[in-house]
């Protein structure tokens, strides 16, 4: 094979799959800028996708802004919870020695990386035995703990914190409470606006957790909202056309949808530059 | 009619002295509350005029209303009903299930959420036909009302059947001849939808099939063998081969061009608005409605049901709260205002049948009202009474076994082996004990 | 505590000075400090990571044991009931079935994964400049709209009445969401869903492991004779070989908790797919529909011995996480 044929085939495969993967996305963003009305889609406009919008908004009374308003209070609560309690546990379990530190950290690594879905039902039993179902904190605290968060964290001051630094705090006398505070807390931010991305991200899209915590529909998120919307369109069942005066087809549905992935978005930018330089960390989740 | 009510009332009797007392706890729970008078209703969007109009009709009563929406087979609703459980508190007063199942888990002793009506309103259920109301009287008690009757009668298209020259069928045997014979000289028409969670009620349920067949809240009985199966699936394997039904469901966005192309079916009282002119917009003057369709060797006719809603009242309420919720649940079973004026079904009560009727006469839709009326009213009193609803969907496990099989074009006998096996399994993970005897 | 408190205010107040100055207050005592440090290094982090260990209690291991002892009760809850409601799990015709279609999934969705994604990372990365790290965004794309809003997405994707490929779906011969959402297509449905959510991530982390490659070995295999070939299938893969061993194993564990897709497409398709397709649905519905929490637990239970056994081996074996010091 030579050289340039290599080039090109490269070159036309990465573009090929490229293509594969922005149309999708870039048809679905065009969905949100037609018009239907039960006669299937028609023109394109931003202005189209304000009246979307606006009957999405009519769904149930404005259920959408609530659950805007819940998936806002879950993901932003939980992050502040994970950046709160796991910049404080990665450091000292990157840099602190203390009996029960190994298991600590192996217990971390295996919640990290079993899937949290699997643990959703014990949490279901465990939070129903104290009453507590369909509360909204607790499923932002229960979000809170995040152990990947914690693993980052911990990579994060292995790899920035010299020891010496530490050393010299130290025997300058500081005691190990106060170098956190004093040395290893403004040396953290890379590692905060990770923690609180993927934590961010991650309870934003949580389905089954919200699922079946929050049962209300009223007191859910929005990703369980979602599929809701789905099965209220007459796009899937004709008769709901008959039954409901608030009518969502296409447009409408993927109006909603990208309402819904606007936070994740703007998250994404604000956290961007500590992103790229933290992407070696191996951000999975 | 006054027979009717002759049978009604003998029943009501004899339920009266084995249903005095019932199972525990099936009445006002032990932890039942009193809001004062405020009573909240859930209901889903079709049946928001009945609140209004009750609360028109009663100014007095303050009503909270909550829109819920369900799909056969969702888990959505229940999943609330076991959290006010565990919370004990959070019950509507009123519900009207989105889907007829919902009475089953309602009423179990798990969730045990509606109220015993059989004392409080016997004088509204013994308006009911007694075939309409016998899904509600669950262990000799009476747990919900039925708000429209949804009996199958046979729908076909007049000015097709004209046209061609054929004769609607009265008999299944016949309802077969002709499909076949529709199949063979108009490819392309159909005369049945196979792949929705209603089609076991219009075909199984209506040859007394036992696949819901509740003995007790942990027993059933369901043997596909039975020769009441084996006619129907004979009857469906033949359709099917010869490509006369469709694989679709009523309610999905295929059959929206099919239905303009359906020579007859049987199918609810309800088809005719909601499908028919609705949904699918088949023209005016085409529609019309014969009696439902016999087995010829069934001593006496019978039919079945497809949905048809239910109201269901809570067991946590007592004093005024209670007063009010039973005036509301008099009101959307029994009042003309809503089940006349408004109501799209055929009232699930016998005297608001014919006032009903008279107003849908004036809609003009269908061809030849006054044989669809008769069909209406005569289906609404021979529905089989031995179908129970059970906490097992049936019709989940039809569309997920049938509706594939039959997409994917694999044979119908194929299909009804896998729905067998299936069902009973469902019901056993229930935790019912499944009798198959015949 | 107090301390915890004056943490949990600190992290957001910039502080300018990275090196503390020292604290004359407190005089050091070179002598004997081992000792102390060591006990106040001991509540330190007893403070530091206490709350962590509550959050690690109450949302992980807590949980998983209440599931254990509940699994083990009897169907009415009211007493010990030995393995009884594993037995039940174990006999629902569905329980074989819904680890069949996940079985079925990843054979199909793994090998697509690994391939995928390595190919697409070695491409990448030898693809310098800016037209690399355009792609490499590209393929990241799809992954902001994760979990729901991938879901809609995908669902006009898969409507041929809506769908932007709808020709392909012609092309198969389908011409409604039903005959394109069969059961028997699932498996492939899902595993392109995933790929296409998940996919671009990866070869974001391999291309970091790509990356990191010493130029020198690069330099070395290029001296020796090696193509290109030869050197991304010598050098650079053995070189990233503990990240494939995690990307298999962590996507393994991910199939086993497959709930929403199959959830929604089975009330989007009227129920043509079951509603219990996946071993997570079938747990959910023990729990919420059948009513029997034992039951609900066991499969918990199983799921959690499975998915810990994946993790197990991701810990312990893929090379990933062995400085445990």
């Amino acid at each position: 094979m030579s050289p340039a044929l290599g080039r090109t085939g490269r070159i036309v495969t990465l573009l090929l799959v490229a293509t594969g993967f922005a149309y999708p996305v870039a048809a679905f963003a065009v969905v949100g800028l037609r018009r239907d009305d039960g006669t299937g889609p028609t023109g394109l406009a931003l202005r189209n996708a304000w009246d979307s919008w606006q009957t999405v908004l009519r769904f149930n009374d404005g259920v959408v802004l609530s659950w805007l308003g819940n998936s806002l209070i879950v993901a932003t609560g939980g992050a502040l919870v994970a950046v709160a309690v796991g910049i404080p546990a990665g450091y000292a379990l990157a840099r602190l020695r203390f009996p029960g530190r190994r298991l600590l950290r192996f217990c971390t690594l295996l919640t990290m990386v079993v899937p949290n879905t699997v643990l959703v039902i014990p949490l279901y039993l465990e939070v129903s035995a104290v009453g507590a179902v369909n509360n909204i904190w607790v499923v932002a605290l229960l979000m809170g703990f995040h152990p990947f968060g914690v693993y980052l964290t911990y990579i994060h001051f292995r790899t920035t914190l010299p020891a010496p630094v530490l050393e010299a705090a130290r025997i300058d006398g500081l005691s190990e409470t106060d170098i956190f505070r004093r040395v290893a807390l403004p040396a953290s931010k890379p590692a905060v606006a990770l923690v609180g991305f993927f934590s961010f991200v991650a309870n934003w899209t949580n389905f089954f957790l919200p699922l079946v915590l929050l049962p209300l529909s009223s007191s859910t998120t929005i990703s369980v909202g979602l599929p809701q919307l789905v099965s209220s369109s007459p796009l899937f069942d004709p008769t709901n056309a008959a039954g409901l005066d608030v009518r969502l087809y296409a447009p409408q549905l993927a109006v909603a949808t990208l309402v819904t992935v606007a936070p994740v978005l703007a998250v994404f930018v604000i956290a961007q530059r500590a992103l790229t330089r933290g992407q070696m960390l191996g951000a999975t989740r | 009619m006054l027979r009717r009510t002759g049978t009604t009332i003998a029943l009501l009797a004899l339920i009266g002295l084995t249903a005095c007392k019932g199972p525990e706890g099936t009445g006002t729970a032990d932890d039942a509350t009193d809001s004062g008078g405020r009573i909240t209703v859930w209901v889903d969007p079709p049946r928001l005029p009945a609140v209004n109009a009750f609360q028109q009709a009663h100014p007095e009563i303050p009503v909270d209303v909550m829109t819920i929406n369900g799909n056969v087979g969702s888990t959505e609703l229940q999943q609330k009903f076991v959290l006010f459980n565990q919370a004990g508190t959070g019950w509507p007063d009123a519900i009207f299930f989105p889907s007829n199942d919902d009475i089953a888990w309602a009423a179990n002793s798990k969730i045990n959420y509606v109220r015993d009506l059989t004392d409080d309103l016997a004088d509204v259920i013994a308006q009911y036909a007694p075939s309409s109301i016998s899904q509600c009287r669950i262990d000799g008690l009476f747990r919900c009302l039925r708000n429209d009757a949804a009996p199958d009668v046979l729908w076909y298209d007049k000015q097709l059947m004209a046209a061609w020259g054929y004769q609607p069928p009265t008999t299944w045997e016949d309802y077969e001849k002709l499909s076949l014979r529709i199949a063979a000289e108009h490819p392309g028409y159909v005369t049945g939808f196979l792949g929705d969670a209603y089609a076991p009620d219009r075909y199984l349920w209506a040859s007394g099939c036992p696949t819901n067949d509740r003995l007790s809240e942990r027993q059933v009985h369901i043997n596909l063998g039975d020769p009441r199966c084996t006619r129907v699936r004979d009857l469906l394997d033949h359709l099917v081969a010869a490509d006369v039904v469709s694989p679709a469901g009523i309610f999905s966005p295929d059959a929206t061009a099919l239905g303009k192309r359906l020579v007859m079916s049987p199918g609810a009282v309800w088809w005719g608005s909601f499908l028919f002119r609705d949904t699918w917009k088949v023209p005016p003057g085409r529609i019309a409605a014969a009696a439902p369709l016999r087995w010829t060797a069934d001593p006496t006719p019978f039919t079945s049901s497809e949905g048809g809603g239910l109201w269901g009242f809570s067991r946590h309420i007592k004093g005024t709260q209670l007063q009010n919720t039973l005036t509301f649940a008099r009101f959307v079973a029994t009042d003309p205002r809503w089940q006349v004026d408004l109501s799209v079904g055929l009232p699930g009560v016998g005297p608001l049948q014919q006032p009903w009727l008279t107003r849908q006469r004036e809609t003009g839709y269908l061809a030849d009202f006054d044989a669809a009326a008769a069909a209406f009213v005569l289906a609404s009193t021979i529905v089989r009474p031995e179908r129970d609803y059970t906490r097992y969907n049936t019709g989940t496990v039809w569309t997920h076994t049938v509706t594939p099989a039959l997409t994917s074009g694999r044979s119908f006998a194929h299909a009804w082996t896998v729905f067998g096996e299936r069902l009973v399994g469902e019901a056993r993970s229930f935790g019912y004990t499944v009798h198959n005897s015949a | 505590m107090t301390t915890y408190r004056s943490i949990q205010t600190e992290p957001w107040t910039p502080r300018h000075q990275v090196h503390p100055q020292p604290v004359p207050a407190r005089k050091v005592r070179r002598t004997g400090k081992t000792g102390r440090a060591v006990r106040t290094g001991r509540r330190a982090a007893a403070v530091l990571v206490l709350p962590y260990v509550a959050l690690l209690l109450v949302g992980g291991l807590v949980p998983a044991g209440y599931a254990v002892v509940k699994s083990l009760q009897n169907e009415s809850e009211t007493g010990f009931g030995g393995i009884s409601s594993y037995q039940r799990v174990v006999s629902d015709l569905r329980f074989a079935e819904t680890f069949g279609n996940v079985a079925l999934t990843l054979l199909i969705w793994l090998p697509l994964m690994l391939i995928g994604v390595v190919g697409l990372a070695l491409l990448v990365d030898a693809s310098p400049g800016r037209f690399g790290t355009t792609m490499r965004f590209i393929y990241y794309l799809p992954g902001a709209l994760a979990g729901v809003a991938n879901f809609m997405l995908w669902l006009f994707l898969l409507d041929p009445g809506q769908s932007p490929i709808a020709f392909l779906w012609h092309g198969f011969g389908y011409g409604t969401l039903n005959e394109v959402a069969q059961p028997g297509n699932l498996p492939y449905i899902l595993a392109a869903m995933l790929f296409f959510q998940g996919a671009g991530t990866w070869v974001v982390v391999l291309s970091g492991g790509l990356h990191s490659i010493p130029d020198h070995v690069l330099e070395a295999a290029r001296i020796d004779g090696a193509g290109a070939w030869d050197t991304a299938w010598r050098v650079k893969l053995p070189m990233i070989r503990p990240w494939l061993g995690y990307l298999t194993l962590l996507n393994l564990a991910y199939g086993f908790q497959l709930f929403l897709e199959p959830q929604v497409l089975s009330q989007v398709t009227h129920g043509l797919i079951a509603p219990q397709w996946t071993p997570n649905q079938l747990g959910f519905s023990y729990a919420y529909q059948i009513l029997d929490t034992p039951m609900a637990a066991a499969m918990s239970v199983i799921l959690l011995a499975i998915t810990l056994g994946v993790g197990l081996l991701v810990v312990r074996r893929s090379g990933l996480f062995d400085d445990g010091r």
